[in-house]
């Protein structure tokens, strides 16, 4: 049997928490933008095949589609935008201004501290890809051409840290004692 | 100046917006069957009657709106609201609405100390001197007899000032928006011992004003009446690989006759994580919680007298540092004084 879900209403509760969790697992504004919203992307697709009956299990299923992508990124090391262009869903562009604004409300400062003290545990070539992008806010090719290696293996550097460090990007979101 | 707050919101808004023109336009190319048997919300109907005229019947049901007087008691229409408040943030104990904080982790020699007032907002907030611990985060000030010094911090026209009495030092750093999140960013850092933590006020009346607490009765709290209002919201985490999920639960305790705030307490958890490199992950979370015990809270009226309690005068003249921020930026830019 088709059903389906009200996105807006789950957008309106989730969307806020959503985004600044993947600015928080990402510790990269404009990677979790992609991610944020090629998962709403993948939930309207997605909805007739959602079988979820309360509100509960609907938020249940939309992080699923959140973990799933970025697990995805981490695995690739890029975010996919499949279902935007499948739906012709666009996002609004991100100014400079809207970057730092999703950094100040994810808390990014106090997370890169964190961050900076965790990568003690790294390898010393993925802590440095690590460092250059996610500490010293470097792009991607110019983290490539610090290192000496090609973009896409710098991205999947910083993803493979990010991965590793997942056990101490997840309890950064545990103390927070705002509700969402 | 950029207010980050409403740049935030306005980004949320137009995606928002676009997704539900994209949600519609999908919905329209598939055929919808929603099948929601006339039965069934009947049912639920009768059901919601039942239990309302068995509640309204009850003994010792709910006589007044009690978190609609909560709401009031915290809302700060045109007045100051000033609250002394013990923080305490560590391992947990007991479960449901006896949750404890069993030992700080970053003791402190006296409570916090707030006034605040909004539209615009304003505040100030005397932080005590900590007591030199390894849990404490963010402590500043010197470590002479094993204190850190008292801190006292003032938010107001997008500028933030701080004096650290022991250093004699004044800062100030101005360019912050007072949008939507301010007071409680910048409060909620005062509050020591966590790695992001929030004003309480300001977390009780979004809780309230969403509907999330649900009220528990009545009860005494260190020999005072109280009603108390909790709630509970799972909480979903990889762990050791696989997705575990518990329970988050919130305790607030308010003055059975005026409904101001008696003590809040929230669960949490600190991560265990062991292995190394790309072995690392999170094998369990050790139960913790924060607690906040008020010691004091009234509003009064504010007026020219009142007023000079959101500013901070030093007992002497202290040295300034003035720093700016910059439209955009996140750190604050340091210009010479």
């Amino acid at each position: 049997m088709a059903r389906t879900i009200d996105i807006d209403a789950l957008y309106r509760r989730h969307g806020d928490e959503l985004l600044r969790w993947f600015a928080r697992r990402t510790a990269d504004t404009q990677t979790a933008l992609d991610l944020w919203a090629e998962s709403f992307a993948q939930a309207v697709a997605a909805q007739h095949r959602c079988r979820a009956r309360d509100d509960q299990a609907r938020a249940a299923w939309l992080w699923a589609i959140a973990h799933r992508q970025l697990a995805r990124y981490l695995r690739r090391g890029y975010a996919e935008q499949r279902a935007m262009r499948r739906i012709g869903l666009e996002r609004p562009p991100a100014d400079q201004s809207l970057l730092a604004a999703i950094e100040h409300e994810a808390g990014l400062d106090v997370l890169r501290q964190e961050l900076a003290t965790a990568m003690g545990t790294l390898t010393p070539a993925i802590h440095q890809a690590v460092r250059l992008r996610v500490v010293d806010g470097l792009s991607y090719p110019e983290v490539a051409r610090r290192l000496s290696i090609s973009e896409p293996a710098a991205r999947a550097r910083v993803s493979r840290g990010l991965h590793s460090l997942a056990g101490v990007l997840d309890p950064l979101t545990l103390p927070e004692v705002l509700p969402s | 100046m950029t207010d980050q707050p409403d740049r935030y919101q306005e980004h949320l808004d137009a995606f928002g917006a676009s997704l539900r023109t994209s949600a519609l336009a999908h919905q329209a190319l598939r055929p919808v069957v929603t099948r929601r048997p006339l039965v069934a919300a009947a049912g639920l109907a009768l059901a919601a009657l039942i239990a309302g005229v068995v509640l309204g019947a009850s003994p010792g049901s709910r006589s007044v709106d009690v978190l609609g007087q909560a709401q009031a008691a915290l809302a700060t229409g045109g007045e100051l609201v000033h609250y002394a408040v013990r923080e305490s943030d560590g391992p947990s104990t007991g479960t449901g609405i006896e949750l404890r904080v069993a030992r700080d982790r970053c003791p402190k020699t006296g409570p916090v100390e707030v006034w605040q007032a909004t539209n615009p907002v304003r505040w100030r907030v005397v932080r005590p001197a900590l007591v030199r611990s390894p849990g404490c985060r963010g402590a500043r000030g010197s470590a002479a007899d094993g204190l850190l010094g008292e801190q006292h911090y003032a938010f107001a026209d997008g500028t933030l000032t701080r004096y650290s009495p022991e250093e004699d030092r004044l800062t100030i750093t101005h360019g912050y928006g007072s949008g939507r999140g301010s007071t409680a960013e910048l409060t909620g850092g005062m509050f020591p011992g966590k790695t992001r933590a929030v004003e309480p006020l300001m977390m009780l009346r979004r809780m309230l004003a969403d509907g999330m607490l649900v009220e528990k009765g009545e009860r005494t709290v260190g020999g005072r009446p109280v009603r108390t209002l909790s709630q509970t919201t799972e909480q979903r985490r990889l762990i050791n690989g696989k997705a575990s999920t518990w329970d988050q639960v919130t305790v607030y305790d308010v003055d059975a006759e005026t409904f101001a705030p008696v003590r809040i307490v929230r669960s949490g958890g600190i991560p265990i994580i062991r292995g190394k490199g790309a072995s690392l992950r999170m094998v369990g979370v050790r139960p913790t919680a924060t607690q906040f015990d008020f010691e004091r809270y009234e509003r009064m009226p504010l007026d020219d007298v009142t007023r000079r309690l959101l500013t901070i005068v030093p007992s002497r003249p202290p040295t300034v540092t003035e720093t700016g921020r910059a439209p955009g930026q996140n750190a604050p830019e340091r210009r010479r004084p």
